[in-house]
Parts: C-alpha cells; sequence; structure tokens
C-alpha cells in the first residue's frame, strides 16, 4: 500500500478515507485533507478509515461535513508544505479570499459549523469561525449582542444584572 | 500536541455547567424566534448560548481589547464568567508591566482594567525597555508613567485604550523634593493636566507646576511653606480641580488646586490609632466629597466624610470580613492576610466602597484651615512658563528653576 506520508508532489494516489455524516451520507476524502482535524487525525494515522468500514461522525450531518471537508481540501496543501516556506504571496491571498467567502453563511449554517469544527477540532477552521463571531460582536451593546445571537430576551433578573455591569464599566460603552 | 490535549479537558470541565444551561435555554429558542419574527431583523437566529466554553474564548480573544470584552461579560452570566473567571487563562493574560519598573508605592488601581482576560499591551509606548518607566498615576482612561532619570522628571502620559501616548516636556529637579505627581482629567475627555508639586527649592519653598494640554505647557507658582516638610509617597484623588495627596506621618492631606496654583493642607480626623503604609487610603464619594479610610484591628474599615473644612464625619465602620469574599478578593485562605491586606483592599476598594459611601451630604469644594502650611497664590515669585512655543522649548530642556 502506499507510504504513510507520500509526501508533497506524488503523483501515485493519495490515501483515501471515508467519513461517515450522522445522516448515513458517504464522504471519501484525501487522508491528508481529514487530517487537518486533530480528532480524525489520530484515527487516520492508525490506519482507520480506508477501505469499506469508514469514520462515523454522529455529530456532523451531512452538509455540515460537507461545507467542513470544503474547507479542508481547500487548506489541505497549504497544511502539508507547514503553511508558509513554499507558499506564494498569491496562494496565499487566495487562501484568504476563500475563508471571507468560506464563512459568509447563514447564522444556522455557522453555527453547524463552529459545532463540527470544534467537535472534530480544526484548528483552522475553529479560528476562522471564532473571527467571524467576533466580527458580529464587535462594536455592538450586550443586548445587541444578545439579539444577533439570538440569546432569549433576558430575565429581569439578567437585565439588572447587565445594568449594574454597564454601570461598572461606563467607560466601555461610550 | 500537548495543547489539543488541554483544549479538550477544558471542553470536559466545561460540560459539568453546559447541560444545565443547555437544558434551560432548549426551551426558550422557540419563543425568542418568534420575537425575532415579530421584531426589528428577520435574522434566524439559532441558539447561539450553547455554544462551548473554548469555541467563545476563541471569539473573546479576537475582540479588540479592552472595550469589546468588557462589553461581552455584560451578555450574560456564562459569558461574564468566561471572560473574567479562571477558564480566561487562555486569554491572553493582563500583560505583565513589562518595561515598567515594580510598583513599590501604592498608587490608586487604574480603573479601567476589567477583573482579568484582557490585554493591556503598553508596546506602544515609546520608552526604550532598558530604562523602564514606572507607574505614577492612573486616573481618567490615562496612565501618568515616570522615566526614570536622577536629575529630571520626565513624565509620559499615555492612553492605553486609544495606545496613544504624549511626552511631557521634562523638568530639571535636581536637588529638590518631589512631593506630589498627579494626573488631573478635565470635563472634555481629550484634555488633562499634570499637578507637580516640589519641595526645598528656597529654604521652605514649594513649587506647584501644572501641565495643561490645552497650552501644552508649564505653568508654575511658588510660596513659602508653613515649616519644613518632608515629600512623601502616598494615593491621592481628585476632586474636580483639586488633587488631595496622603502625607501620612505628618497626619495631613496635602491639597493642590490645579486651577489656582493653590497649596492647602487638610488635617486628619481624630483616627485614634496608628496610621502607617498601607493601612489607611483617601477615597471620594459619589458626589464628590473627600474620604478617608483607615483600617483598625480585626479589619474593621473605619471611614470618614470632610463635610465642612476641617470637619470630619465618622461613618459607620464597615466589617471588611463580610466583603472578602472570594469571588471578590480571591482565596485568602492560603495568604497570610496582613502582608496581603494592603493589595486585597484596594480591590475591596475599588469595588465595595463606591456603593456603600453613595449619598452622604453636601459637596466638598474649600478645604483646610489656611494658617497650616499654606500660602494661596504666588504666582509671579517662580519665573513662569507661558503659553508660547519659545517658552516651552526652554523649559523643555531645562530647568528655568536657578
Amino acid at each position: 500500500m502506499a507510504a504513510p506520508e507520500s509526501g508533497d508532489g506524488n503523483n501515485g494516489a493519495a490515501r483515501m478515507v471515508t467519513l461517515i455524516s450522522s445522516d448515513n451520507t458517504r464522504f471519501e476524502v484525501e487522508a491528508a485533507a481529514a487530517s487537518l482535524s486533530q480528532t480524525l487525525q489520530l484515527t487516520i494515522l492508525d490506519g482507520g478509515g480506508g477501505g469499506g468500514d469508514g469514520i462515523p461522525l454522529p455529530n456532523v450531518d451531512s452538509a455540515t461535513l460537507s461545507k467542513v471537508l470544503e474547507y479542508c481540501i481547500k487548506h489541505a496543501p497549504a497544511a502539508a508544505n507547514g503553511g508558509a516556506p513554499n507558499a506564494t504571496a498569491v496562494d496565499r491571498a487566495e487562501l484568504e479570499r476563500f475563508d471571507n467567502e468560506f464563512v459568509n453563511i447563514d447564522q444556522s449554517v455557522l453555527y453547524s459549523l463552529i459545532m463540527a469544527a470544534h467537535n472534530l477540532e480544526i484548528e483552522g477552521l475553529q479560528s476562522l469561525v471564532a473571527k467571524k463571531v467576533a466580527d458580529m460582536i464587535k462594536g455592538k451593546s450586550p443586548m445587541e449582542i444578545r439579539r444577533t445571537l439570538g440569546f432569549p430576551d433576558p430575565t429581569p433578573e439578567e437585565q439588572a444584572e447587565m445594568n449594574a455591569h454597564m454601570l461598572e464599566y461606563g467607560w466601555a460603552y461610550e | 500536541m500537548s495543547a489539543f490535549v488541554i483544549s479538550r479537558k477544558r471542553s470536559r470541565e466545561g460540560e459539568g455547567e453546559g447541560f444545565d444551561h443547555a437544558r434551560r435555554t432548549r426551551t426558550r429558542p422557540s419563543v425568542a424566534e418568534e420575537m425575532m419574527e415579530e421584531g426589528d431583523s428577520g435574522d434566524k437566529a439559532p441558539p447561539a448560548p450553547t455554544l462551548p466554553d473554548d469555541m467563545l474564548l476563541e471569539v473573546f480573544k479576537r475582540l479588540p481589547p479592552p472595550r469589546d470584552v468588557v462589553r461581552c461579560a455584560a451578555v450574560c452570566r456564562r459569558w461574564r464568567r468566561l471572560v473574567s473567571g479562571g477558564e480566561a487563562r487562555c486569554l491572553p493574560p493582563p500583560a505583565p508591566p513589562l518595561r515598567l519598573l515594580p510598583q513599590l508605592r501604592p498608587v490608586p488601581l487604574p480603573p479601567f482594567v476589567p477583573a482579568a482576560g484582557v490585554a493591556l499591551d503598553l508596546a506602544f509606548l515609546p520608552v526604550p525597555p532598558s530604562c523602564g518607566a514606572v507607574l505614577v498615576d492612573a486616573r481618567g482612561r490615562r496612565l501618568l508613567l515616570r522615566e526614570h532619570s536622577p536629575t529630571d522628571l520626565k513624565l509620559l502620559v499615555c492612553s492605553p485604550l486609544d495606545k496613544t501616548s504624549l511626552r511631557v516636556p521634562p523638568l530639571r529637579i535636581a536637588g529638590l523634593r518631589l512631593a506630589m505627581c498627579a494626573l488631573v482629567p478635565r470635563e472634555e475627555p481629550a484634555a488633562f493636566r499634570v499637578v507637580v508639586v516640589l519641595f526645598g527649592d528656597a529654604p521652605n519653598h514649594f513649587k506647584v507646576l501644572v501641565y495643561s494640554s490645552a497650552s501644552s505647557a508649564w505653568e508654575a507658582a511658588t510660596g513659602p511653606l508653613g515649616r519644613a516638610l518632608a515629600a512623601h509617597y502616598g494615593p491621592s484623588v481628585v476632586v474636580g480641580d483639586v488633587v488631595y495627596k496622603l502625607q501620612s506621618e505628618e497626619k495631613y492631606i496635602m491639597a493642590v488646586d490645579a486651577a489656582d496654583f493653590k497649596l492647602s493642607a487638610v488635617p486628619l480626623s481624630e483616627v485614634r490609632m496608628m496610621l502607617y503604609a498601607g493601612n489607611h487610603w483617601l477615597g471620594k464619594t459619589g458626589d464628590g466629597r473627600l474620604c478617608f479610610f483607615a483600617i483598625r484591628e480585626q479589619l474593621l474599615l473605619v471611614k470618614w466624610v470632610l463635610e465642612a473644612p476641617g470637619k470630619w464625619a465618622e461613618q459607620q465602620p464597615v466589617d471588611l470580613r463580610s466583603l472578602m469574599r472570594p469571588e471578590l478578593v480571591g482565596d485568602l485562605a492560603h495568604m497570610k492576610l496582613s502582608a496581603k491586606m494592603g493589595d486585597q483592599l484596594r480591590g475591596v476598594q475599588a469595588r465595595e466602597l463606591r456603593r456603600l459611601l453613595r449619598g452622604h451630604g453636601r459637596a466638598l469644594l474649600r478645604h483646610g484651615r489656611p494658617g497650616r502650611g499654606a500660602r494661596p497664590r504666588v504666582r509671579e515669585g517662580w519665573r513662569r512658563c507661558g503659553a508660547t512655543r519659545t517658552s516651552r522649548a526652554r523649559s523643555g530642556t531645562c530647568s528655568p528653576a536657578r
């Protein structure tokens, strides 16, 4: 079989693994791409996910998983290069453009993406979605943040605590 | 590798409290969504409250500190706990004062540093790391730093929130004793004054120097002191244009009017106890009256409010042990209280005293007994540095004093 680490520029068939979403859809991806997930990496290094069995991911539905894999496939080559050295400015700009586009999505999709990134421990994706949420929050008042993120309306008690906090840190609200 | 182990452990820790929370919120989103549909925005708003702790921390890390992070702390209890709680260790820690020498003197707590988790990056300061600077005062969202120099008083006013700083023209102070150095905020947010009091120019003379951001120049006045005074370090408080500073061993409070260049003394109340550095402080009530605090035995905080010139009113003492809750002052079980008391109480003071002292009596504007150590307004005796650029430049290079 293929060597576990096939390095860059290999022309042989890359090792493939199969991932199974919560709704039983099977996704076949290159091991290198799936290995961006710290959770999957160990399983894959142990030789799992190949052939017929596949790796079940009961926490991730197929829509989310396809989105996650889109990210992984795009970022796998850069990750394999260790990020910087070989990457040209053009490559990096391209990745950045992809990232921006990638998180330009509906909030519900974003949240499933956050949960998936968290469960699968995909570092780059975690910081990408965290950045997106931070951008959504930035410059907003606590009440606006609650609305943006779909918190239920505060109870009177919560409202009082909020007011007390805002009083204490008045400078943060000018 | 180890990083992942840590993050996994963290998320497992969070689950214990997460369950309860998730259960509570899961019943509500339908209501919330209905309200959202009726409300202003048509955004679909899935429940973010159930985001895992470490994802939220990742989000907080990416907010520009400290303003937005502080706002997040107001959003809900869980966010507040994350922002200020022990788990905020993975947020960038408040930057240690890398370039600042250790603070050996009691200075007021900077009022803008929230409990934890906010990076106060002072890298923008134009201070060479090898020289360092000492934090002298902090008020009105600005820091007053003193750069090391044996002969000159080199002050730097910086605003960590805006990441700006301003070097105040240095003053030559060789041979003089620095009795006060304070930052006085003005009504308009962009303006401030720096007030410096020096002793010992001529025998028993004082100098009051005021740098105003409006004129970008020092102005000075001088006058005789009633008797020889030593310059002490001590806490200060600003009420309007007046800076009050504790001169502990002298049993009086020095009052300097930055608008009138007037130096006066406010005698301390009858405290009937030993005062030593760290067991007494100055403060002001919510309506701007001068307060004096001292700690008696058994952690009893006694406070006096200056109701009229020379008239201190003793308030109901507060048993500080009731305030020493871990969430306010940290875990006290493992430390010797006497040694740490000063530090602990500064924390208590900042949060609780303001509330306790709110709403007492009339405002204090006049102060002091004029006879004692005070001579008002001798403006011309010491050469003034006017508002012109040339005089500013002169005062900038060396002292006009000798």
